[in-house]
């Protein structure tokens, strides 16, 4: 490699590093080590070595080692902006956003798939009467079927630290996805001012803890935005205008299902519409994306969103235990399946 | 060993020969990290871009060496 390049290769770490909000100490949720760290970046020792020496933040010592911790979403975050191709975060988000570079006419039409979904309590105690409140899937919005579905809900996670209760859901849906753009044109504009913000980086696009991303006041005065943030934001600025909007929770699914949140609102012609600015903005920043993409996310829903019955103030699944209620850890594989015969 | 067990231990070392080849590589334990990057390092080795549909398949051994085998004819 020559000098060169070197240089450049440098300099794009460093702008990431330089364009990172960190996570403020008290929403850190997940802390890894040098070596996985390493591997969420995708780069090379003297990188993380220049990193550290220029500010990446150290967010705790590995009680064994006294090695350095680091924040996961700080790491996913640097590595998104770094431009290497390398990063998890890169990837991650690349294969998210692959179907955005088919044909406009693969997004929608019936599509089966297979689901195995699993909920784990996350409390670091056990649930003495632990019981689990969890959210179904709710085609309404995309279209469909549900063509089997079932549910276990005294499950335990093998060799799980804390209270490891798990419900599982599976099941075969056929999602169909649904084209409706938005007519009105105060909602067409005010989406397009929510994507351009995003776009533009007037707002920063990370990826972020629950705490932090379930937090207004702290996103606002950080300027940080994510799916939750910027569908409670838009669906606000909407019923400031008088219109009725709702946030929704969903995955997007593919070979790792991803949470996602978008609006529903309802169109001036007296339909919901399914709104969608973070996928918009993703699709911008995505080389070979589809160029139809960011209007198809104004109004219609592709055939690789599962809907929940859920708004992004919720939470999928929830175990209670008298008072305390603890958010699930979901995890959603997804398998595409040919049609039944 | 196949083409697919041998690319997933590039990524995630000896746990692969321990695995059967149709066992569901999330429900095996295997990192979804490290499923994203299986797909990616695909089509970075193989000069090829998988569709979504290839890429959410990736769910076993034997699916790894399908689709090897069709990319192989892809490129």
């Amino acid at each position: 490699m020559s000098g060169h390049l070197v240089a450049e290769t440098t300099d794009r770490w460093l702008s990431a590093l330089e364009a990172l909000v960190p996570v403020p100490p008290e929403y850190r949720e997940r802390q890894v080590d040098r070596t996985r760290a390493r591997s969420i970046l995708g780069c090379k020792e003297p990188v993380l070595d220049l990193l550290i020496e220029r500010g990446l933040p150290v967010a705790g010592r590995d009680a064994a080692s006294g090695g350095p911790l680091f924040d996961y979403h700080d790491l996913i975050n640097v590595g998104l902006r770094s431009g290497s191709g390398l990063s998890l975060g890169e990837q991650a988000q690349r294969s998210l956003m692959r179907f955005a570079l088919a044909p406009a006419a693969t997004w929608t039409g019936d599509k089966r798939w297979s689901l195995q979904i699993e909920h784990r309590c996350a409390a670091e105690a056990r649930c003495e009467h632990g019981r689990w409140e969890a959210a179904v899937p709710d085609l309404g919005p995309v279209g469909g079927r549900i063509e089997r579905w079932q549910e276990e809900r005294d499950g335990t996670a093998d060799g799980a630290a804390g209270c490891g209760a798990l419900m599982r859901q599976q099941g075969v849906v056929v999602l169909r996805g649904e084209v409706a753009p938005v007519v009105s044109a105060d909602v067409r504009k005010v989406f397009r001012r929510a994507v351009k913000e995003i776009v533009e980086r007037e707002v920063r696009y990370q990826w972020m803890p629950r705490a932090l991303r379930t937090d207004p006041e702290a996103t606002d005065r950080l300027r940080l935005t994510d799916c939750a943030v910027a569908s409670r934001t838009l669906a606000g600025r909407l019923v400031e205008l008088g219109f009725e909007a709702r946030t929704r929770k969903s995955h997007v699914l593919g070979l790792v299902g991803v949470e996602h949140i978008w609006v529903q609102v309802l169109d001036a012609d007296g339909l919901w519409k399914v709104v969608d600015p973070i996928l918009a903005a993703l699709a911008d920043w995505t080389k070979g994306a589809n160029p139809d993409f960011g209007d198809f996310c104004l109004g219609s829903i592709s055939n690789r969103v599962l809907p929940w019955l859920c708004d992004a103030d919720h939470d999928v699944a929830t175990h209670v235990d008298g008072d305390r209620r603890t958010p699930a850890v979901t995890a959603v594989i997804a398998e595409p399946k040919e049609e039944a015969p | 060993m196949t083409p697919g067990r041998e690319l997933l231990s590039e990524l995630v070392g000896g746990i692969a020969d321990e695995l059967g080849s149709d066992d569901d590589l999330l429900l095996a334990g295997i990192d979804s990290g490290d499923l994203i990057r299986l797909g990616m390092l695909i089509e970075d080795r193989y000069g090829v871009e998988l569709k979504a549909d290839d890429l959410a398949g990736l769910r076993s051994i034997d699916a790894i060496d399908a689709l090897l085998n069709r990319v192989g004819g892809r490129r």
